[in-house]
């Protein structure tokens, strides 16, 4: 094979990258024009790029399980910056106290300036009320009394992930390609789009109301179990046990409690809460909604609890396939 | 820009590049995890002290030259021989015989093969070819970035291609 002039080397180069001009085609058109088979080396070259261009592309590192490394150092990095100050009030000694304390001023400024800007990626909700929380993407979340759940206030392209202490109810946004994980304190949930119930307290829990949950250790993530639909799984110690149910409404640790709640949200809850249709016919009582309720729930049956409300409300309910209807 | 604004960056930043440079490193360091550690260390410092540049032209060369000056240190702290320096830029590198590499292989998947040929390309001239791939450098950007003239990496590119190209060939 001949050797490429380097003029010419240059031009091709230019062209694989993609940036050549058009006078560039002409000269190797006419470079080619001399000797036909220099056409053919061209294009085996250019085949040669092609083949590169798709092993660049191969994806050899897992980029999704870096990142969260990379996020959580930074997190972690941020959060050490407010413990510092403790550590440099040790070393105080008296010639160097004014400086000692200037330094001290600045890393405690810092460690509250770095712990501000930490706070701002995240929001955390308590619940000092049972309480209906809409994420950005439109995951629903039923967050019961005195349980935190700490969110992103955005989702990264390929995971959602959330922390949950205490007891929730969740029916995720389907998303196939970005998984919704769920961290407690000792196990990590994952799901592609469903509802289902967590409670952590000293033994974690899922409940799958709908769709399919995987539900691991946190320390062991081999250690897992795929539950689906009327399936529940404790973790204590290391092993998950694994019960199927058909009432949701047993899922529940506490009762319900309701005080001056809007109807509409009473009845969201109840729906949550017995897995079964309510709904008010808004047509014949637009203003139903806004009616305030006080009352508590617990072993009732649904019926006996919408029962109650009728009596409550002076509304009345009448039932259509699996659907109540208050009116 | 917002600290949330910037993050965001950030992370856009790192997703496109994470695996070229993860493979960049690959070059220098045949551990994987040590490859992967270098890179992330230089986001995380690059968070942690040069948020500035996330936003400006030149934060492919900073990242490009960060893993590649880590591998180097990386290399001389575990004290096992760097692949080679930089400093002697000697073009005309003893090059393998394409036609050699058929005995131990089992020939099918091209672009694991092209993997095999990349990695025995003679040093200087894989250096300049990845660079030129994984960074998607223009010529001119690669011969700044290395401080050689645009015409070595014309004619190593070159070479490269026509090496890759009958290595893929012969071991087929």
């Amino acid at each position: 094979m001949e050797e490429l002039p380097d003029y010419i080397k240059k031009i091709l180069l230019r062209k694989l990258h993609g940036a050549s001009a058009k006078v560039d085609e002409r000269i190797i058109a006419d470079w080619v024009a001399q000797r036909p088979v220099r056409k053919e080396e061209i294009d085996q070259m250019d085949a040669t790029w092609q083949q590169t261009d798709e092993w660049v592309a191969e994806t050899a590192f897992d980029t999704t399980s870096a990142w969260s490394k990379v996020d959580q150092r930074i997190t972690m990095a941020a959060e050490k910056g407010t413990g510092a100050p403790v550590a440099l009030f040790r070393i105080s000694y008296l010639l160097k106290i004014v400086t000692a304390a200037a330094i001290v001023t600045g890393f405690i400024f810092g460690g509250w300036w770095l712990h501000n800007q930490r706070q701002e990626r995240f929001n955390t909700i308590t619940a000092t009320a049972d309480q209906h929380i809409t994420l950005a993407e439109g995951t629903t979340v039923w967050l019961r009394k005195g349980s935190t759940i700490r969110f992103p206030k955005f989702f990264f392209k390929k995971q959602r992930k959330i922390s949950l202490s205490g007891e929730a109810y969740f029916n995720v946004k389907t998303a196939v390609h970005q998984p919704f994980s769920i961290e407690t304190q000792k196990g990590m949930i994952t799901v592609l789009g469903t509802s289902f119930l967590v409670n952590t307290g000293r033994q974690e829990r899922v409940a799958v109301i709908t769709g399919k949950v995987l539900f691991a250790d946190k320390g062991h993530p081999q250690n897992q179990c795929i539950l689906t639909a009327h399936e529940e799984a404790l973790f204590s110690e290391g092993t998950f046990e694994r019960k199927t149910f058909t009432s949701p409404q047993h899922l529940w640790q506490d009762e319900l409690n309701f005080r001056s709640t809007p109807l509409k949200e009473v009845i969201q809850t109840l729906t949550i809460f017995y897995d079964s249709a309510v709904k008010i016919d808004t047509t014949q009582s637009p203003q139903a909604g806004e009616l305030l309720i006080t009352a508590s729930f617990g072993k009732e049956s649904l019926l006996q609890a919408v029962d109650e409300l009728t009596k409550l409300t002076g509304l009345h309910y009448k039932r259509q396939q699996d659907t109540i209807i208050l009116y | 820009m917002s600290t949330e604004g910037l993050y965001r960056q950030f992370q856009q930043v790192f997703e496109q590049f994470y695996n070229p440079l993860c493979k960049y490193a690959f070059n220098f360091i045949k551990e994987r995890e040590a490859c992967e550690d270098i890179v992330q260390d230089v986001f995380v410092k690059i968070w942690e002290n040069r948020k500035d540049i996330l936003a400006a032209e030149g934060v492919k060369f900073y990242l490009f030259t960060a893993v590649r000056n880590n591998c180097l240190t990386w290399l001389r702290r575990e004290q096992r021989l760097p692949v080679y320096s930089l400093a002697e830029m000697d073009v005309e590198d003893a090059w393998p015989n394409p036609g050699t590499a058929t005995d131990d292989v089992e020939p099918v998947n091209y672009k694991a093969m092209l993997g095999k040929g990349i990695d025995q390309l003679p040093p200087k001239c894989k250096e300049i070819f990845l660079l030129s791939r994984l960074g998607d450098f223009s010529n001119q950007e690669v011969a700044d970035n290395l401080g050689i003239s645009i015409k070595t990496v014309n004619n190593q590119l070159w070479k490269a291609l026509k090496f890759l190209r009958h290595f893929v060939k012969n071991t087929l």
